[in-house]
């Protein structure tokens, strides 16, 4: 019962949004009613604060939803530094930062080619040495940044701008499946549940994810983007920025590199994060993949992604025989395409 | 007194005989036309009035009556002016034919007198040769095309008077000489026009050879118009059955150019997406072909496939199963042929830029999703070849050799037609046009091909319907090499064709 109480408590802290007071009065030693009691609400708006905050509890117990008071040890430690701490964070899935280190990886939802690549290769190494991700599970970089955390078996956290309950976007619909019955991550949210997806949500939503995390990395982000609102959180709150950097007659890259300008640190790999870390990065084991001479041609030529009929001219081969080829290739796993006829190794 | 002309209309793209009866008789003046007659064939009194006088003629101040035989179809359009003309005449006594031998006549008259072409006249060519009427009257314009059909003796007439001489024994004229081939096509090219997108060209091929439809996914400008383009000069020529064919249709939606001809070009038809159900598959109360039947033999390209509208688009499976359209109507049910390859293209996303190297995509992926969507699964099944075009880069273009010549392809597909058509010996078919059946009699596999179609289809998770596409593909490409047996490098090949079905396709919604 005393459990109970205390959530219902925190569940009415939150409700307040008033969240600087709280983190002040809530670090100072308060107990939860002080704390009510001290923000001097009037008594009408506390009781039905209250009846409000009764409900999203038995809304919580009933839809499986944990409740995690600013007061819980299991409270993200470096989230409760920032000065607006949400006073309760509601989780559907694993608290996975509990379990080690994480990052946070935003950009833009509408990426190019190149970056929804380096999303990938940075990703997926990072997550190969053990770092878990922290996004913002919108679509474009942040859901190619989750699902390559998922794939490559780590861990990832995803940070909504909706109640926890709400699917959204839509089409995110099987990665928050994924991402909750992996295992191996969480969705949280501060938002009650079932609030639904306001524009001034995801701006507020930004200072968690740079909250939770000493580093955000930035992959595309134009001047004007939510990704450049949660790096400038970042460094209100004290952590650090690191940004890939772009064409700079791109759109999508004028934000990475305006922020690199001005002091992020350059990232073109994942052991450049690493470092941070102070990882040593795991040695990838370079493949020798037996070929043939024709297989070789190409595999040799596939050093970087190319251009299908970039490949043909360097190779000199036939269509005919070119095709064949790279269904053999692609066929054993060597590698892979993407759309833009667009052909690459497999990461080792 | 009572005169009889014998007449043809146009039902569809097929001739069907009309006879024109003509009946003066004493009482108050007027002239009437009964037999379903349409406003432009009600007209024709007014034209034909006109007509006999400008032509110094005497038109007779009586009751006239004009029947058009049989009377339950619709007769449109101006083609009966001449026969209703020399009908009056001869009933007035006017013309005393001395020709022995039966005759069929057709015509639009002008106010002064002289005659003026109308469609569809090579069919009607074919339907009196089909009748036994060894002689036929046509606009002058019009009778090098009568003219194609041999054994039919076809007379093309100037003007009125010109024909009540000729009846009447005054003046003698000689029959019309055949028209030479014509070009319908306004685009034309080369193979070797297009730099780079070797895949792309090579699937084309494997297209025309199987007479596969093919899809071409990519950003605008890439070139996909240009590819469809120059299909048709590596399609085999039109057999002489096919160019008729061909003709019949051209001519009976009035689209040959002026003199006529027999086309001997594959047609290329490219309708804006605007277009509608009608228009597409042919239409109005007294059908004429539409777009599909215009490229019947020939290629139909429909650019930005997803912007059509969806009724015009799930119009198009029956045709593309069986070949031909049937439209009923309240007067019968007409049957147009449209075997045609429909070669579409589309953007890879509304706006156009997913996966360009050079502009970002500025779609929601729900947007992608919907714009997938427009094309429905059915219609889908029926693309045997999706390929992708992606814009080439100027460096790319540079570094690229010249294209192969049109001709040498050709070359190559005719000969891998000659080889399918040796393997289907009853009657002659395509691999494109394979069922099930034909499947299973015709893509035998060998053991060791088939463990390979396994793991294939593993691999990159094909469906039951994709894995019987790439056999027919495989079984293209084979045709090609001139093999009897699928090998492992046609399916290793043909699966290069299928993008759509590939799951790295999908990765365009993240």
């Amino acid at each position: 019962m005393g459990e109970e109480i205390f959530l219902i408590d925190w569940l009415l802290l939150n409700l307040t949004g008033r969240y600087r007071q709280i983190k002040e009065l809530f670090s100072r030693g308060y107990s939860t009613e002080d704390i009510i009691s001290f923000l001097g609400l009037e008594k009408e708006r506390v009781l039905s604060l209250r009846k409000r905050a009764e409900e999203e509890y038995k809304r919580s117990l009933d839809l499986g939803i944990q409740l995690i008071p600013l007061s819980s040890d299991d409270y993200p430690v470096l989230l409760r530094e920032i000065t607006d701490p949400p006073a309760l964070l509601y989780v559907l899935g694993e608290k996975v930062w509990l379990k080690g280190n994480f990052i946070s990886v935003v950009g833009t939802r509408k990426p190019t080619r190149y970056g929804i690549n380096a999303t990938r290769m940075i990703v997926s190494r990072l997550v190969e040495n053990g770092i878990g991700i922290v996004s913002g599970f919108a679509y474009g970089i942040d859901a190619v940044a989750h699902m390559e955390a998922i794939k490559g078996g780590g861990y990832t956290i995803g940070v909504l701008g909706t109640g926890i309950d709400i699917v959204y976007p839509k089409v995110n619909r099987s990665l928050r499946r994924d991402i909750i019955e992996s295992k191996r991550g969480c969705l949280i949210s501060e938002f009650p549940i079932g609030d639904s997806p306001e524009p001034w949500h995801f701006p507020r939503r930004n200072r968690i994810i740079s909250g939770l995390t000493q580093i955000t990395l930035v992959i595309e982000a134009s001047l004007k983007s939510g990704a450049m609102i949660t790096a400038g959180y970042a460094l209100e709150q004290g952590r650090e920025v690191f940004a890939v950097p772009g064409n700079i007659d791109s759109e999508n890259s004028q934000g990475t590199n305006q922020l690199i300008k001005e002091g992020a640190k350059l990232i073109t790999s994942g052991d450049d994060v690493l470092e941070e870390f102070n990882i040593i990065p795991k040695v990838t084991t370079i493949r020798p993949p037996e070929l043939t001479e024709e297989e070789a041609v190409i595999w040799n030529i596939l050093n970087e992604p190319r251009l299908e009929d970039d490949i043909l001219n360097i190779s000199g081969l036939d269509v005919s025989r070119f095709n064949i080829i790279i269904t053999r290739l692609e066929l054993r796993g060597l590698i892979e395409r993407s759309p833009g006829r667009i052909l690459k190794r497999r990461d080792g | 007194m009572l005169a009889k002309v014998l007449s043809a209309t146009l039902l569809g793209i097929e001739g069907a005989p009309v006879d024109v009866e003509v009946d003066i008789t004493n009482g108050l003046p007027s002239f009437t036309i009964v037999g379903l007659p349409d406003q432009a064939v009600q007209e024709s009194r007014e034209r034909i009035r006109s007509a006999i006088k400008n032509s110094e003629l005497n038109f007779p101040v009586k009751r006239i009556t004009v029947n058009l035989a049989p009377a339950d179809i619709k007769k449109e359009g101006p083609a009966f002016d001449l026969p209703i003309a020399l009908g009056i005449l001869m009933a007035s006594e006017v013309i005393n034919p001395k020709l022995e031998e039966p005759f069929l006549v057709v015509g639009e008259l002008s106010l002064d007198g002289s005659i003026r072409p109308v469609n569809g006249i090579i069919s009607m060519a074919i339907m009196s040769k089909e009748l036994d009427i060894p002689v036929m009257f046509v606009p002058y314009e019009n009778s090098s095309e009568a003219a194609l059909i041999p054994g039919i003796k076809v007379y093309g007439i100037k003007n009125l008077v010109e024909i009540v001489q000729f009846l009447n024994g005054n003046i003698t004229l000689s029959p019309s000489i055949p028209a030479r081939s014509i070009r319908i096509n306004e685009v034309s090219g080369d193979f070797s026009d297009i730099k780079g997108q070797e895949s792309a060209k090579r699937a084309l091929e494997i297209a025309a050879c199987g007479f596969h439809n093919v899809i071409m996914v990519g950003p605008p400008g890439s070139g996909k118009t240009m590819l469809a383009q120059r299909l048709p000069t590596i399609l085999p020529p039109l057999t002489e059955e096919e160019a008729l064919e061909v003709t019949k249709i051209y001519s009976s939606a009035g689209l040959l150019p002026k003199g006529g001809g027999i086309v001997e070009e594959r047609p290329f038809r490219a309708p804006h997406h605007s277009i509608s159900l009608a228009g597409m598959v042919g239409g109005t109360s007294n059908p004429r072909p539409g777009e599909i039947s215009l490229a019947h033999n020939g290629i139909l390209f429909l650019d930005e496939f997803p912007e059509f509208r969806r009724d015009v688009l799930e119009a198009l499976r029956q045709p593309m199963e069986d070949g031909t359209l049937v439209i009923s109507r309240a007067h019968g049910s007409i049957r147009f042929p449209a075997r045609f390859m429909l070669v579409a293209s589309m953007n890879p996303c509304p706006c156009g830029y997913l996966g360009d190297t050079r502009k970002a995509c500025t779609c929601s992926p729900y947007q992608i999703e919907r714009y997938f969507s427009k094309i429905s699964g059915p219609i889908l099944d029926r693309i045997d070849i999706q390929i992708e075009v992606p814009r080439l880069e100027t460096d790319t273009l540079i570094k690229s050799n010249p294209g192969e010549r049109s001709e040498s392809i050709r070359e190559r597909i005719k000969k891998a037609r000659e080889f399918q058509a040796y393997r289907f010996k009853e009657g002659f078919r395509f691999n494109g046009l394979m069922g099930p059946n034909e499947l299973k009699k015709y893509c035998k596999l060998t053991p060791s091909v088939q463990s390979l179609l396994r793991e294939i289809v593993d691999k990159f998770h094909l469906s039951a319907r994709s894995y019987d596409k790439l056999l027919k593909l495989a079984r293209t490409i084979a045709d090609l090499g001139e093999s009897e047996l699928i090998r492992e490098e046609d399916i290793l090949e043909a699966i290069q064709y299928r993008v759509l079905d590939r799951k790295y396709w999908e990765k365009r919604f993240s």
